[in-house]
């Protein structure tokens, strides 16, 4: 028989423990551990972390499992997956509460709209002009009373600034110096800006109400989860 | 006439079960009646089933948890589904591997969702933690015939490194380890459970041992002098 010139695993010397391998390849071993201290030590702590594991107790039993008659009941809730023999649990375990899936879905909603309403924001933000950052005509606000000066801007946010009454409200004056006019709503309007995507001030507006809609959905429906 | 037929049914049904229990009892004794008797839906033999073997599926699922409360919920919920499913038992498998393959199977699946869960469980250890620790302390063994206090703690340090050991094993080698060296199952009975070939448990169980050896060696000072590891 051929003499084992390396070192046997870690693998092959807990399976000759066992007396996992082949004959030959038990002999094999056996005729190895012979000559080689470095294996017959590693054996010996293989063979004294299963005699620790074997010299374990059993735990004490808290109390008897013995079924029920409504424990016994309502066979449909254990289902089979891969093979006649294999179960997989059929109840959730007391302590581990499973979010439903209408609270599932809605935490996903609340961040879908966190996320659009982030979008939005950016969007009216980052599409600002430059002269407005830098301290410039504040263009963010007036679209609603300023609207009726700027042919160019686009067609539904001039129409709904023009019948709006804030609009008819705007002193003659105010063609000439509209910054200093001062920023009055009525939530009509507040509620028509926040739903123009046209505009950048709509979008800022739709933005801010769809993240904190977002974020407080989000943590108000976390908290039901977990309670 | 539907009667009739019923009830010659009915009669045929319990010679049939009557020779099933007869030819059970003769080849595999009292077990093969009891699981005969549960499969036709007696809880009476089940639960007789239930006492002969709860010791070994809480200590199995005990040792793959580490955990009392979880291990007895699991426990309870290993032997709801095997009575609900005891229909399937062929016996090609012994009933205790059939019993241990169900309680590994809903141990591994209570540990992965835990584990995806883990704000879940992190709340509930910190909330229970003091009182987890001193229940694990007098869960971890029966000591009789140890009536130095010193021993006995002695002792329930020594169990609780040793689990302590079984928790730091990912879970696949855990499990190979516990059903083999605490279990007794044989390779191809663990294969079978873990739905794995003979050459992965083979592997499973000699990395397990192989950590657990190096673990063990960290705690040299906590085991009994007789099983302390050589390391010269």
């Amino acid at each position: 028989m051929a003499k084992q010139e390396r070192h046997f695993t870690t693998t092959e010397l807990s399976a000759f423990l066992d007396g996992q391998l082949s004959a030959q390849e038990q002999a094999l071993c056996e005729e190895h551990l012979k000559g080689c201290e470095q294996c017959r030590q590693t054996l010996a702590e293989l063979r004294q972390t299963v005699a620790l594991l074997r010299a374990l107790p059993p735990p004490a039993l808290p109390r008897s499992f013995l079924l029920s008659a409504d424990e016994t009941a309502a066979p449909a809730a254990v289902r089979r997956v891969r093979n006649f023999n294999e179960i997989r649990p059929a109840l959730p375990l007391r302590r581990v509460a499973k979010p439903s899936y209408v609270q599932n879905a809605l935490r996903n909603l609340s961040v879908l709209a966190a996320v659009i309403g982030l979008f939005f924001l950016l969007s009216g933000i980052f599409s600002t002009p430059l002269t407005s950052l830098s301290g410039g005509r504040p263009t963010s606000a007036p679209a609603l009373s300023s609207a009726s000066q700027r042919p160019a801007a686009t067609p539904s946010a001039v129409s709904h600034a023009a019948e709006t009454p804030t609009a008819k409200m705007t002193k003659p004056g105010a063609n000439t110096h509209p910054v200093m006019q001062p920023w009055v709503f009525t939530p009509l309007q507040l509620l028509l800006a926040a739903f123009d995507l046209g505009t950048q001030q709509g979008r800022v507006l739709m933005g801010l109400v769809l993240l904190a809609i977002g974020i407080v959905g989000f943590f108000v429906i976390t908290r039901w989860q977990r309670s | 006439m539907g009667r009739d037929i019923a009830a010659k049914c009915g009669r045929l049904a319990q010679i049939a079960y009557e020779v099933r229990l007869a030819m059970s009892k003769s080849v595999r004794g009292d077990e093969e009646l009891l699981i005969v008797r549960s499969q036709r839906g007696e809880v009476d033999a089940f639960n007789q089933l239930v006492l002969r073997y709860q010791q070994t599926v809480y200590g199995a699922v005990f040792r793959l948890l580490g955990d009392y409360d979880v291990a007895s919920d699991v426990t309870q919920n290993t032997f709801i589904a095997a009575y609900r499913s005891i229909q399937s038992y062929r016996g090609g498998s012994s009933f205790r591997a059939w019993l241990l393959r169900i309680a590994s199977n809903m141990a591994c699946d209570h540990w992965r969702r835990v584990h995806r869960h883990p704000v879940e469980s992190l709340d509930e250890l910190i909330a229970e933690d003091e009182a987890h620790s001193l229940s694990l302390l007098s869960t971890l063994a029966t000591t009789e015939g140890e009536s130095n206090p010193e021993e006995v703690l002695l002792t329930q340090e020594f169990q609780g490194v040793i689990q302590q050991g079984l928790q730091q094993l990912p879970l696949d080698q855990r499990v190979a380890v516990v059903l083999c060296d605490l279990q007794g199952l044989s390779y191809e009975e663990i294969a079978a459970t873990t739905q794995a070939t003979l050459g992965t448990v083979r592997s499973r169980i000699a990395r397990g041992r192989g950590r657990l050896r190096n673990y063990l060696r960290q705690h040299q000072e906590l085991l009994p002098r007789k099983y302390r590891l050589d390391t010269d």
